[in-house]
């Protein structure tokens, strides 16, 4: 496996990933180019996931490292980061000529309001999936408030609310 | 704790910016940067002024629906705030800080460490992660759902997410095909 092979595989995966680039990266890695092992990838993605930024960053990084070193992380997150880009600058510089057009303005409204249910019922899957125990909705409610409609600092309710949260699951779980 | 003494150093709102999605990204563990959106928001929305309200909420929907990893949405605020060296820079603020800290974890080796204390952690930040992303979708609300067509609209876009496999890139166009249609 070479940096240059696993930019071009990161590069068509973000660019074929509509809205989340997550389930075509499994499908590729490990259904299609048998890479990575199903119980590796969970183990990969769990890690990703306990570390700072973004998951999919995560994973491009662990995946190219393992392949390919430091130049195959480089190229694995280069690949998922650069096209996307591209085509964003497209679409930003079209959003400046075009964007005080109604219908432009109207398909947005229409466009934002699908994104605005997409967070909210990405949050109630969360939730769904958690033990059914009032400390967990009571921290998701706290953090709902101080953040949505106190519109406090993240950083501050982070440093509150993170230990609170784990500390409720070490004593619930 | 907003960063803002970096950008006081440096005066530029793009360093700002950029300090400030660094600082997020050490703090987005398990939700991932849709999770902390309601704090880029209230950074560069209400203490900045750098992008209106409906900018940003355009802004966001846009990066859902083109393709890529959905923490692109930092780019496309680079760009409003600074043009094409705001885009370069917001990505660049937003991928490479987490991919450093994951390749020095890998270089120092990982596996030790109680599982149970790792788990406990990542499972532990879950309920905090639901809170941020109700606190994203209701600050986005607030900007697009001003008449009851929209509410409803969203609403509809949440039971059929939660009730079915849809795939949501088809809610998001749907949502741009009523919009054009003047209906909401």
């Amino acid at each position: 496996m070479t940096a240059w092979q696993l930019y071009a595989t990161f590069s068509r995966m973000s660019l074929g990933g509509f809205g989340g680039v997550f389930p075509l990266v499994y499908r590729t890695l490990v259904e299609r180019m048998r890479w990575i092992h199903p119980t590796d990838f969970a183990a990969t993605w769990a890690f990703g996931q306990m570390l700072p930024g973004s998951v999919i960053c995560n994973v491009a990084t662990m995946v190219g490292y393992r392949y390919a070193g430091a130049r195959g992380a480089f190229a694995a997150v280069l690949g998922l980061v650069m096209w996307p880009l591209i085509v964003l600058l497209a679409i930003g510089t079209a959003y400046a000529f075009l964007g005080d057009l109604a219908p432009v303005r109207h398909a947005l409204t229409g466009m934002s309001a699908a994104a605005v249910g997409l967070s909210m019922a990405t949050a109630m899957k969360m939730l769904r999936n958690l033990p059914r125990r009032w400390q967990h909705f009571f921290v998701a409610a706290c953090v709902f408030i101080a953040i949505g409609l106190l519109r406090l600092p993240f950083l501050g309710v982070f440093a509150v609310a993170a230990p609170l949260s784990v500390w409720f699951l070490w004593r619930t779980r | 704790m907003d960063a803002a003494w970096i950008g006081a150093l440096t005066g530029s709102a793009l360093w700002q910016f950029c300090a400030h999605i660094v600082l997020l990204t050490g703090t987005a563990v398990g939700g991932g940067m849709i999770a902390v959106m309601p704090d880029v928001h209230r950074f560069v929305v209400e203490t900045n002024h750098w992008v209106t309200s409906e900018q940003f909420t355009a802004t966001f929907a846009m990066a859902q629906a083109s393709p890529g990893p959905n923490f692109m949405y930092v780019a496309l605020i680079g760009w409003h705030i600074a043009g094409w060296t705001g885009a370069v820079a917001g990505t660049i603020a937003v991928a490479l800080p987490p991919a450093l800290i994951c390749y020095a974890v890998l270089r120092i080796g990982s596996g030790r460490g109680g599982g149970v204390v790792q788990r406990a952690f990542r499972r532990g930040l879950v309920p905090l992660s639901a809170g941020l992303l109700l606190a994203s979708g209701w600050v986005l609300a607030n900007t697009v759902d001003d008449n009851w067509r929209a509410g409803l609209m969203t609403a509809v876009f949440v039971v059929l997410l939660l009730k079915t496999r849809v795939h949501p890139l088809w809610l998001i166009a749907t949502g741009a095909t009523l919009g054009l249609m003047g209906w909401v």
